[in-house]
């Protein structure tokens, strides 16, 4: 009679544990707190449990393996077990449905099994000669405990196993029905390459092994999250980027204990310096061509898989105001737009306070004509200017929010309803002034203008304690809010490297592209602050001089 | 150890000479030397320079040490004695200073505002720049002193076609009194540049780059005050309470553009801000130093802090008492910048600390 081994059970409604525990067993609690620990057991059993049956090794009896991979796998629709009988032997192929290339699978790996090849009649007759003659996929991994197995499944891989084997074969064919490359919805160019990363993480590594051929390109893998198993990848340039950060990074990386890994910004909270700083202290980003200029100046990028989006560091503050067009245009035009750019950071920050602090304490500050225009048309507007501005701000935050929310179809018209609102109605019934709606739409421009999204979310948080502080204190508040906020800044690091790096402290070779973006032809350092090992990018003498 | 680079040492001491100074100094020293500030600033500064050299005749022979640290580990129960005395000095310095600032930011912003207040929220802002560490001070003088420095060239290059040259004539009016007068009143304010060596160990501070600060700050100081005497001449400097301010109402790019007094005081307030920090990382440094076993400097930022806006509505109930104080304060920055340094050069002069 076979035996088979009945692993523990895994699932709640079997745990033998909870099942038997009773509201008598331990009178000290409440039949809900005994309702909900039969519920959800501890974490800690479940990982002892499944640390169990992970490191159990394959047995030789296929009936055995079938019996401990259906058990786990109980209730899982769409785990499909094909058994294939050949003479002499067993084999069966464990793979997840719509995660696996089904046409593939029949192609090259079951057809060779059913299907004998009159030239090499005895290659399914081991897995050795199945795996070197028989099967035409291109990757193909051992696996050699029940856990590898279950993994490689869960991994979008077909398993292969043989009766009397104490091992498996783990088939790469992957389903790449996913998203497509396609451009980038929250970081469109005018100029520039139109991929973007997708939800495949392989895909994205690819995207940027096409931009960077060099070997020294490393992909460091790992899997975090307990229950999702979210493969994450650390990529960097060996001998670029500063090994104490990436040894940072690496442990930081192995201690994170979640659960669950479903967007890159699970990570990113758990990786930063300083969590409770509203500024962001990595850089995510959809570009394939961002990303690999940000590690070819030394800095490293983390995938996730899942998702797009993937994390960059250290960051300084001046990223948040650099987009990749810069690179692409003229330095001129760059130059020009960049400064627009930090010109209009600063209208995103203090101009609604800037506008509350002098109308209310510094009225001589504003020239005679444009005050006497401000007065009348606050003169019959109910509200101080700080309410005012609260009013508009919020609301036009609100429509901001809204507008991402609603469908395209409809948030068009959204749009155009809250700009007649906002904008015509309120300032004709007497509840804003119109240079207050002036103030607020030209911030809200002004926040667009910021090429990432985290830093903009940021800046515009920061406006409303400004605007508090205006209205307490005039210009004297918002001087104390911006020292405040710049000591803050000063004292905030990005894995080492301090946030305003280049500026303050002082580094004259970064300078070149915080607050210009000097020709290609002067860019032949790369910034002290990330890549201190090698520095030089490219030689000298590469400015054009062509003769006449 | 301190993390501050020559570079914003450099900053820090041009600053301390520099954001005082320009605020009631004009016109005290257009009362008593008229339009000779342009040779009283560098007579000035050249006994600050001598300050800086007897400190670092001193520091050169006990690498990886502040001057305080030199004082409290060679000289022992009297090195103890100067650095308390020094740190009372600095403490005088940071009310001084204190009092200033808040009298302009009510005269000029907040008129109805409480001082104790405002003088509050500047404490709170200072100490909250000393808590995060001296380096983040000094990186925050890196992010602000330029854009003031190129504000102030930005003032001269718009009152350019205000200047009266005629202003500076003639030369010597007061003869040697007045010089000597003006570079008087002058030395209390520049002398204050021995701040440097005062928190900064060899490593950061030497006698070139302590040279190199008071240089930015004599440069500076020449464009604000020769300036101010080119627009509004040194019988109105001598009676105005605010003569840079008064300067800077002059400023009209055109008919719409006339109103930037307040702009520019809005991008001198945190610097005003850092040397109110500086004055408080001195005067806890010096508590560290002295009594390191009971208290760290840190824990010292805000107890100190709060003495100081008692001590500058005390000390000083107008601001007119300031105005006053300046005459006699050189007395004070002749002994702590000069007198004790060459005191203990002498006393040290035949001890040395073992290589590094």
């Amino acid at each position: 009679m076979n035996k088979t081994t009945r692993l523990r059970p895994l699932t709640r409604r079997q745990d033998p544990a909870s099942a038997s525990r009773s509201p008598e067993d331990d009178p000290g609690k409440t039949p809900q707190q005994h309702a909900s620990q039969a519920q959800a057991p501890s974490g800690q059993g479940q990982e002892a449990e499944r640390g169990a049956w992970e490191e159990r090794p394959l047995a030789p009896r296929l009936s055995e393996n079938e019996a401990a991979l259906r058990e786990l796998f109980c209730d899982c629709s769409d785990v499909v077990f094909r058994k294939v009988r050949v003479p002499d032997t067993e084999w069966l192929i464990v793979y997840i449905d719509g995660l696996v290339k089904t046409d593939d699978l029949h192609m090259h790996a079951l057809y060779p099994l059913l299907f004998e090849d009159p030239e090499h009649p005895d290659v399914v007759r081991s897995l050795d000669t199945v795996l070197q003659m028989g099967l035409s996929v291109s990757q193909v991994l051992e696996v050699h405990t029940l856990g590898e197995a279950v993994e490689r499944i869960l991994s979008a891989h077909a398993v292969l196993l043989m009766d009397g084997q104490t091992k498996g074969l783990a088939l790469n064919i992957v389903n790449t029905n996913r998203r497509q490359v396609a451009e980038p919805l929250s970081e469109t160019v005018i100029r520039g390459p139109r991929e973007g990363f997708t939800e495949v993480l392989r895909t994205n590594t690819a995207l940027l092994r096409q931009r960077i051929r060099t070997p020294n390109l490393k992909m460091v893998p790992f899997t975090i999250g307990t229950q999702t198993r979210t493969q994450v990848v650390l990529a960097y340039i060996e001998g670029l980027a500063d090994k104490k950060v990436i040894a940072e990074v690496t442990q930081r990386l192995k201690n994170i204990r979640l659960d669950a890994v479903l967007e890159s910004g699970y990570l990113e909270e758990l990786l930063r310096d300083s969590p409770r700083s509203p500024f962001p202290q990595m850089q995510y980003s959809e570009r394939p061509d961002t990303v690999a200029a940000q590690l070819l100046e030394g800095r490293f990028a983390v995938f996730t898989d899942g998702t797009p989006f993937v994390l960059t560091g250290p960051i300084t503050f001046w990223q948040m105001l650099q987009s990749s067009e810069d690179y692409y245009e003229q330095f001129w035009m760059s130059n020009a737009i960049r400064w627009l750019r930090f010109g209009f950071f600063l209208i995103a920050l203090l101009l609604p306070a800037f506008y509350i602090a002098t109308i209310t304490y510094h009225q001589d500050m504003i020239p005679t004509s444009l005050v006497l225009t401000v007065a009348a048309a606050r003169e019959t507007i109910p509200f101080p200017a700080l309410i005012e501005a609260l009013i508009m701000e919020i609301s036009f935050e609100a429509l901001r929010e809204a507008s991402i929310r609603l469908p395209r179809t409809v948030g068009q018209a959204v749009s155009i309803l809250g700009a007649l609102v906002i904008g015509q109605a309120a300032v004709q019934a007497g509840i804003v002034s119109a240079p207050m709606v002036i103030v607020v739409a030209l911030t809200g421009i002004a926040s667009f203008t910021i090429p990432k999204f985290n830093a903009a979310i940021t800046i515009r948080m920061l406006r409303f304690p400004l605007m508090l502080l205006a209205a307490v204190l005039g210009l004297f508040g918002i001087v104390l809010g911006v020292f405040w906020i710049a000591v803050h800044l000063c004292s905030l690091r990005s894995f080492g490297v301090p946030y305003l790096a280049g500026v303050a402290p002082y580094r004259p070779g970064e300078l070149k592209d915080i607050l210009v973006r000097a020709p290609w032809w002067h860019m032949d350092a790369r910034p002290w602050s990330y890549a201190k090992a090698n520095r030089r990018r490219m030689p000298d003498g590469l400015r054009p001089s062509p003769r006449r | 150890m301190e993390k501050v680079s020559r570079r914003q040492a450099i900053l820090i001491g041009s600053s301390y000479m520099f954001i005082v100074t320009i605020i009631n100094l004009p016109a005290q020293v257009a009362q008593v030397d008229k339009q000779g500030a342009w040779y009283d600033i560098p007579t000035a500064a050249a006994a600050a320079a001598l300050s800086l050299c007897l400190i670092w005749a001193v520091m050169r022979r006990f690498p990886d040490q502040d001057y305080l640290a030199v004082l409290v580990n060679h000289l022992k129960l009297a090195g103890r004695m100067l650095v308390l005395l020094y740190m009372f000095f600095f403490f005088l310095i940071s009310s001084r200073d204190l009092r200033l600032l808040v009298d302009i930011v009510s005269v000029s912003l907040l008129p109805q505002t409480p001082t104790l207040l405002i003088g509050s929220l500047v404490v709170f802002s200072g100490a909250m720049a000393v808590r995060a560490g001296i380096e983040v001070a000094s990186r925050m003088a890196e992010l602000f002193y330029p854009v003031l420095a190129y504000a102030v060239v930005f003032m001269l290059v718009c009152l350019t076609k205000d200047f009266h040259w005629d202003f500076l004539q003639p030369v010597f009016e007061n003869g040697w009194q007045g010089w000597l007068r003006g570079s008087w009143v002058l030395f209390g304010y520049l002398g204050e540049v021995i701040v440097l060596p005062l928190i900064f160990t060899d490593r950061t501070f030497d006698l070139k780059r302590g040279l190199v600060a008071l240089g930015i700050g004599t440069l500076m100081l020449e464009l604000s005050f020769v300036g101010t005497t080119l627009v509004l001449g040194s019988e109105i400097t001598a009676r105005l309470m605010y003569p840079v301010y008064e300067q800077v109402r002059q400023i009209i790019i055109t008919d719409f553009l006339d109103r930037f007094d307040l702009f520019i005081i809005s991008l001198w307030m945190p610097m005003m801000f850092l040397k109110i920090a500086f004055d408080l990382y001195v005067v806890c440094h010096a508590g560290e130093t002295l009594f390191h076993r009971v208290a760290p400097g840190r824990h010292l930022t805000f107890p100190v802090g709060l003495l100081t806006v008692a001590s500058s509505m005390w000390l000083f109930r107008r601001s007119v008492d300031v105005i006053r104080l300046n005459w006699n304060w050189t007395v004070f920055t002749l002994v702590f910048a000069l007198v004790i340094p060459a005191c203990s050069l002498v006393l040290l002069l035949f001890r040395r600390a073992p290589a590094r």
